[in-house]
């Protein structure tokens, strides 16, 4: 896959754990886990903002495009 | 869909099962009797495709009926499951997809083998040849199963967007 999600690397970083972080954003576990492992879609504008809001991060630091 | 509305159309679905699984029924009893009782009456009034002439002819209209009648039974089956699996708001499943697609085949080859079977039984019983090319019931039920066909892939289409969309967090 080309886009990878570094959130749990941010998420060891910030010693945060992921139940935390989806009640901080407003999204269920099982959307967190699907955006973590991969299988999303797509992301949206306000997602992503409250994750960097939660995180204290860039949306680069969440996305990386890698070429296959 | 409503539920009320989805349970009023199961209600007729199934009135329409009874009545062609009866008639499949009654067709068999009427292809047993005129097979292995040696009924035939000269005077009997029933017609079906053509008059009733021999126990031969009999038989063979009975049970051209009674298969025909449970190829519609058959769809009517299937219809009623998928509109049983639009309850509780369930939409664009991969068995509606499914069962959209084999109902318009169904319905198809239904009305093929039916056009064909009364063709050839009308040159085997009558010695007529006949060929009909007005808009007739035949074509209707092409197009009702054609409707199904498409209607099935529109809901493979609403299936991925439905996908897409679940998968956008």
């Amino acid at each position: 896959m080309a886009i990878i999600i570094n959130l749990d690397r941010i998420l060891e970083e910030r010693d945060m754990k992921s139940n935390e972080l989806a009640e901080m954003v407003g999204i269920t576990t099982a959307n967190l886990s699907i955006l973590k492992t991969g299988k999303a879609k797509a992301v949206r504008f306000s997602t992503l903002e409250a994750i960097c809001q939660a995180l204290d991060c860039q949306p680069g630091d969440i996305l990386e495009y890698l070429p296959d | 869909m409503k539920n009320d509305s989805i349970k009023i159309l199961k209600g007729l679905l199934y009135v329409s099962l009874a009545l062609s699984l009866f008639t499949a029924l009654v067709s068999l009893g009427f292809a047993i009797t005129y097979g292995f009782f040696n009924t035939y009456d000269l005077n009997t009034d029933i017609e079906l495709l053509f008059p009733i002439t021999s126990n031969t002819t009999a038989v063979v209209q009975f049970l051209y009926s009674m298969l025909l009648y449970l190829g519609i039974s058959l769809i009517v089956w299937l219809l009623l499951k998928i509109v049983a699996s639009f309850q509780n708001n369930k939409f664009f499943t991969k068995y509606q997809i499914a069962g959209f697609n084999l109902l318009g085949k169904l319905i198809i080859w239904l009305s093929i083998i039916d056009s064909f079977g009364s063709f050839f039984m009308r040159i085997i019983f009558r010695s007529r040849l006949e060929l009909k090319l007005e808009i007739s019931t035949f074509w209707l039920f092409i197009a009702i199963g054609a409707f199904f066909i498409v209607l099935s892939k529109i809901f493979e289409k609403a299936y991925q967007l439905k996908n897409d969309s679940d998968l956008t967090i």
